[in-house]
C-alpha cells in the first residue's frame, strides 16, 4: 500500500523537478527562476516525506521540516537580491 | 476579548479554507490555460482603515484568496495594488475579500480616525 | 477507509504537484508563473503531508507533518509577495502598475 505511495510521489517530485529545470534553463528573468526553485523546493519536501515513509523513520520529516525552513528564508534572499541589483536587459527566448 | 480571540479564530479558519480554494482554482486555470490563456490584471484597491499590523495581514489573506496576490500596500492612499491571475471575474474575487477578511480585520485592528 | 483517504490525498497531492509544475513551464510570464508555484505548490504539499499522516496515523509522524503544514501556510503569503515584488521589479511593469485601474465593489461585488 504505502509502496505504491511511495512510487506515485517520487516519480512526481522527479517530473515536477525536471519541468523545473526547463524553466531554470529558459528564464528569462531572474524571476523565473526563483519561482522554478520554488518548485524544486516543493519537490524536494515530497522526496523527503517519501523517505521517511519508504524507510519507516521519522528523521527524514525532520529534514523535510528542515527544508520548509531554509527553502522559505532562500526565497526571500533572492527576491530582495533581485530588488537590489541594478536592472539588466533579459535575455532569450520564453 | 473573548470575541476578539473568536473572531481571529474564524479569520484562522477562513484562512484554511481560503488556502484550499486558491489552490484549486489555481489548478484549474493552469489547466485550462492550454485552450485559453488567462488574462492578468493588476489592479488597485482601496481598503477600510485599519493599522499597519491589520493591513499587512489583509496583504497576506489576499494573496490566498483565489487568483490574487499583493504586488505592495499603500498606505498613504489606503490601497493595495493586486495582481490578478485570471480577470474574467475580478469583482466576484474582490467582493470576497470584501466579505471575508475586511470585517473582521477592522474589529480587530480597525483605526478610528479616518472614516 | 482512513488508509483510502489518505492514500487519496497522497496521490492527489502528487498530482497537483506536477501540475504546478507544468503550471510554471506554461503561464505567460513571471506573475502568473509565481501563482502556480506558490499557491498549487503548496496546496499539493499539505495534501501530501495530511495524506502521509493518515496513511501512519502514528503520534511522531503527525506532529511533524503538521508542522512542515503549519510552516508552508505561514510562509507561503510572504514569499507569494515578495516574488510578486521582484518580479514586477524586474521585468518593467512601473508602466502598467501606474495606468492600474482602482476598482471599487461592495460585498455582493456591485461596483460603488
Amino acid at each position: 500500500m504505502s509502496a505504491v505511495a511511495v512510487t506515485f510521489l517520487v516519480l512526481a517530485a522527479i517530473l515536477a523537478a525536471l519541468v523545473a529545470t526547463v524553466r531554470i534553463l529558459r528564464g528569462p528573468t531572474h524571476a523565473d527562476r526563483i519561482v522554478a526553485l520554488d518548485i524544486f523546493l516543493a519537490a524536494a519536501i515530497a522526496l523527503a516525506v517519501a523517505a521517511s515513509l519508504g524507510t519507516g523513520r521519522t528523521v527524514f520529516l525532520d529534514v523535510a521540516i528542515g527544508l520548509a525552513l531554509v527553502g522559505f528564508v532562500a526565497t526571500i534572499g533572492w527576491a530582495r537580491l533581485l530588488e537590489r541589483s541594478p536592472r539588466v536587459q533579459p535575455r532569450g527566448r520564453r | 476579548m473573548v470575541r476578539k480571540t473568536l473572531l481571529a479564530l474564524l479569520l484562522a479558519l477562513r484562512f484554511l479554507r481560503a488556502v484550499v480554494i486558491s489552490g484549486w482554482q489555481t489548478l484549474r486555470v493552469i489547466l485550462r490555460s492550454r485552450r485559453r490563456r488567462p488574462t492578468m490584471a493588476i489592479v488597485r484597491v482601496g481598503f477600510a482603515p485599519m493599522s499597519e499590523a491589520g493591513a499587512a495581514l489583509l496583504g497576506c489573506m489576499v494573496s490566498l484568496t483565489p487568483g490574487t496576490t499583493t504586488i505592495d500596500i499603500d498606505m498613504a492612499r489606503r490601497e493595495l495594488l493586486l495582481h490578478v491571475l485570471d480577470a474574467s471575474d475580478t469583482r466576484g474575487l474582490l467582493a470576497v475579500i470584501r466579505q471575508d477578511f475586511e470585517p473582521a480585520l477592522v474589529t480587530l485592528f480597525g483605526t478610528e480616525d479616518a472614516a | 477507509m482512513i488508509h483510502g483517504v489518505g492514500m487519496v490525498l497522497v496521490l492527489g497531492g502528487a498530482v497537483a504537484l506536477v501540475i504546478a509544475a507544468w503550471g510554471v513551464l506554461i503561464l505567460p510570464d513571471a506573475l502568473s508563473r509565481q501563482h502556480a508555484a506558490t499557491k498549487a505548490g503548496t496546496l499539493a504539499l499539505a495534501l501530501i503531508c495530511l495524506g502521509v499522516a493518515l496513511l501512519v496515523g502514528e503520534g511522531q509522524w503527525t506532529w511533524r507533518l503538521l508542522l512542515i503544514v503549519v510552516f508552508l501556510l505561514t510562509t507561503l503569503p510572504v514569499a507569494a509577495h515578495l516574488l510578486a515584488r521582484a518580479a514586477v521589479q524586474e521585468a518593467d511593469l512601473e508602466r502598467l502598475i501606474d495606468a492600474a485601474p482602482r476598482i471599487d465593489v461592495d460585498t455582493e461585488g456591485r461596483p460603488t
